[in-house]
């Protein structure tokens, strides 16, 4: 396994425990101390890392013209293997893999010293012992045809010679990376005869190739164990995909295999790749990695199937929701959600006891929220603004690593001429016929609903909070136009602002914007302002007809007013 | 339900083909992400000869979160309590996404191996380890031998 380096002493130290927890502290803030100077001494040649230095790359360079030619005439002579090779960092002899199960790791670099990718160092002794391992000249001089034109002819990517390239491509890409640093070119030609030497040993199929399974376990990520992909290095020199490092700093700071503290999530937003680690994936496991990006792709696309749900709080058509994201679920959920070509995601609230099944433990009707902006945080949390757009009912729910999914259905206001007639039969019918009233205000609640109970089909929205019953007076409002409502709540609220101090009126304003003309966004902003359970303002959401939610919000203006002193 | 991730079947894979010695762990027909395990008593330990039933959990954040694991057979250890869960702080706060299930396992099996009555979970136990660690080790093997005799 590539996570080899990690490994648990069969007896824990006891003595360590046994240290007074001040010393415990302490040490811990020693070694704090200790990683930060380490960090701000790591130097990276990579002109475009953030760690870039100039004297690192002077250095690299320097010491690789000598390595480089060394390196040629070796191969040149003996044909023994380099000790070094050029990779555009500096390799020192690989520090003894440490347990990562250490209380204290200590930190033996030089200031100013380079630090040793982990994984191209593997990939590096394991192109050495290849190199050593005797092989058979028949082997050889078939293949070492087959890899010469497969060297000229880049397009060629048959499965049957990705194995024997393997290393050779390494070289290449390895000294094309050295390139990209300024290093004059015209060194290809004793790659290429190193190439030919040491790096074909065709025995079996290729998947069988020892080199290429052990490459293969070297390339695999700690963290999903595939194959790495787009793969990001930390300053503790670990390489992992970018999107598994970025899930695993939403849960911790610490690197994965080694437990150091690393930079936050901000240093690795828009870190650049391995490019050295990726261009030995893309040459050797080339349709392998093509494959992954397809399988990413395809898990990502899935992830956005179902809808994203962020189960928090009450949100409303039309009305904007600002949310400080931090649980680490939902980093993630918000990431895939602004990856994609239309960011947004369902806002329900959670459900008082059981809730419907198949959706427990949520409401059954949200509002679908539109990202309008993230702002990043540096460690990762963010601040999403976002404003509702319709409303859904959750059909089903499930479960996307740790945040909730679902099926919804959307639900819409019923048409104007619909609204219309509605408000001219209930005024022309309410004097005489309750009933009839009753059955017109079922036919436009939401039909999906289970039970639609006359006046307000509030049954569906499970768990709630019981507002005083709906009297005989309530009823008695059918009389009144749309227009009346909106003249209740209107006088309703210059009460409340009469009442209010002006910076609250001023923060309203600036948060629920003004008041809005049209019923039905009307309706909304007035349940935003009221001051009563979420609850109970959910109960708004099934309902498809602005008139009857401003009846519901008539209906609570009247109870508050009436318990009012 | 979103799909197994492909880091559990494989972890699962090269569980069933390629245990580590003393420890055996299988999913459950009805949910693979909740796993069979036995794991032998280490030698030279009070477990020795021992064979402890534990269930693992993998919750659906993992490997982000750590597996949930528990005792089924009752043990005599000072980091495990009546209920058979376990002080190990790699479980808790020094999780990481690197570790696997084996690494866990074998984690667990060491912990039997080097019982720590300084961070006790069951008091009780870790009280008569400290005072008279003879006996809580006698009693340690009784208990091996009476209840986790793989029956």
């Amino acid at each position: 396994m590539s996570s080899s380096h990690i490994h648990f002493p069969a007896v824990p130290p006891l003595e360590s425990i046994s240290d007074l927890p001040h010393e415990i502290y302490a040490a811990q803030q020693r070694q704090h101390q200790q990683r930060l100077n380490h960090w701000s001494s790591v130097m990276c040649p990579i002109p475009t890392c953030k760690r870039y230095s100039p004297i690192a790359a002077d250095t690299i360079l320097r010491s690789d013209v000598s390595v480089r030619s060394d390196d040629s005439n070796r191969s040149r002579s003996s044909g023994s293997p380099a000790e070094t090779l050029a990779s555009g960092v500096l390799y020192y002899p690989p520090p003894s893999a440490l347990p990562a199960y250490t209380a204290e790791i200590p930190i033996r670099m030089e200031p100013n010293t380079l630090l040793l990718d982990i994984t191209v160092d593997k990939i590096l002794n394991l192109v050495k012992t290849e190199l050593k391992t005797p092989f058979s000249e028949d082997a050889y001089d078939r293949s070492s045809h087959r890899s010469h034109a497969e060297y000229e002819d880049d397009s060629d990517d048959s499965e049957a010679e990705a194995g024997p390239s393997g290393s050779a491509a390494m070289h290449t890409s390895l000294s094309r990376d050295m390139s990209n640093l300024g290093q004059p070119s015209g060194t290809s030609s004793s790659h290429r005869n190193k190439r030919q030497r040491g790096a074909l040993r065709p025995v079996g199929s290729p998947d069988e190739w020892p080199f290429r399974r052990d490459l293969q376990s070297v390339i695999e990520c700690d963290v999903c164990a595939m194959m790495l992909f787009d793969p990001v290095t930390t300053p503790c020199q670990h390489s992992f995909c970018y999107k598994c490092l970025s899930r695993s700093l939403d849960h911790s700071n610490r690197c994965p295999v080694c437990r150091q503290d690393l930079p936050g999530f901000a240093f690795f937003q828009d870190h650049s790749v391995n490019r050295v680690l990726l261009a030995v994936i893309k040459t050797v496991f080339k349709d392998a990695y093509a494959e992954r990006q397809l399988a990413i792709e395809r898990e990502e696309r899935d992830a956005l199937l179902d809808t994203p749900i962020f189960v928090c709080t009450l949100a409303f058509p039309g009305m904007p929701t600002i949310l400080h994201v931090f649980e680490p679920r939902y980093r993630l959920m918000i990431r895939r959600c602004i990856e994609s070509s239309s960011p947004r995601f369902g806002m329900v609230l959670p459900s008082h006891g059981t809730g419907q099944p198949g959706t427990q433990g949520v409401m059954e009707y949200g509002t679908m929220l539109e990202i309008q902006s993230v702002q990043m945080l540096p460690d990762g949390r963010s601040m999403v603004e976002t404003v509702g757009s319709y409303r859904f009912k959750l059909l089903e729910k499930g479960n996307l690593d740790g945040y909730t999914v679902g099926r919804i259905e959307r639900i819409d206001d019923i048409t104007p001429a619909e609204e219309l007639a509605l408000e001219q039969s209930s005024l022309a019918s309410s004097s005489e016929d309750h009933t009839a009233l009753g059955l017109a205000t079922d036919a436009i609640l939401d039909a999906g609903g289970p039970t639609t109970t006359p006046a307000f089909g509030l049954a569906s929205s499970g768990g709630a909070i019981p507002m005083p019953p709906l009297t005989q007076s309530a009823i008695d409002d059918e009389t009144r136009s749309t227009e009346e409502y909106m003249t209740i709540c209107r006088s309703f609220i210059d009460q409340l602002r009469s009442g209010s101090a002006p910076w609250l009126l001023q923060r309203l304003n600036n948060t629920y914007g003004t008041m809005p003309t049209d019923p039905s966004e009307f309706s909304y902003w007035m349940a935003l302002v009221m001051p009563i359970d979420e609850y109970e303002k959910a109960k708004l959401l099934p309902i498809r007809s602005p008139r009857l939610r401003l009846k519901l919000i008539v209906h609570w203006v009247e109870s508050l007013r009436s318990s009012w002193w | 339900m979103a799909a197994l991730p492909k880091r559990i079947l494989k972890e699962t894979e090269r569980l069933m083909s390629d245990a580590p010695p003393g420890i055996s762990a299988a999913p459950n027909n009805d949910n693979l992400r909740h796993f069979d395990v036995t794991v032998a008593g280490p030698d030279q330990s009070p477990y020795e000869g021992g064979v402890f039933k534990l269930e693992l959990f993998l919750p659906d954040e993992y490997p982000m979160n750590p597996p949930k694991v528990r005792f089924l057979t009752r043990i005599y250890h000072p980091n495990i309590d009546k209920l058979g869960r376990i002080c190990l702080d790699i479980l808790k706060d020094k999780w990481s996404p690197a570790l696997q299930i084996r690494t866990v396992l074998l984690s667990i099996q060491a912990l039997l191996g080097a019982p720590n009555p300084d961070d006790p979970l069951a008091n009780d136990v870790a009280q008569n380890w400290k005072e008279d660690e003879k006996a809580a080790i006698a009693q340690a093997k009784e208990w091996t031998r009476l209840y986790a005799n793989g029956e």
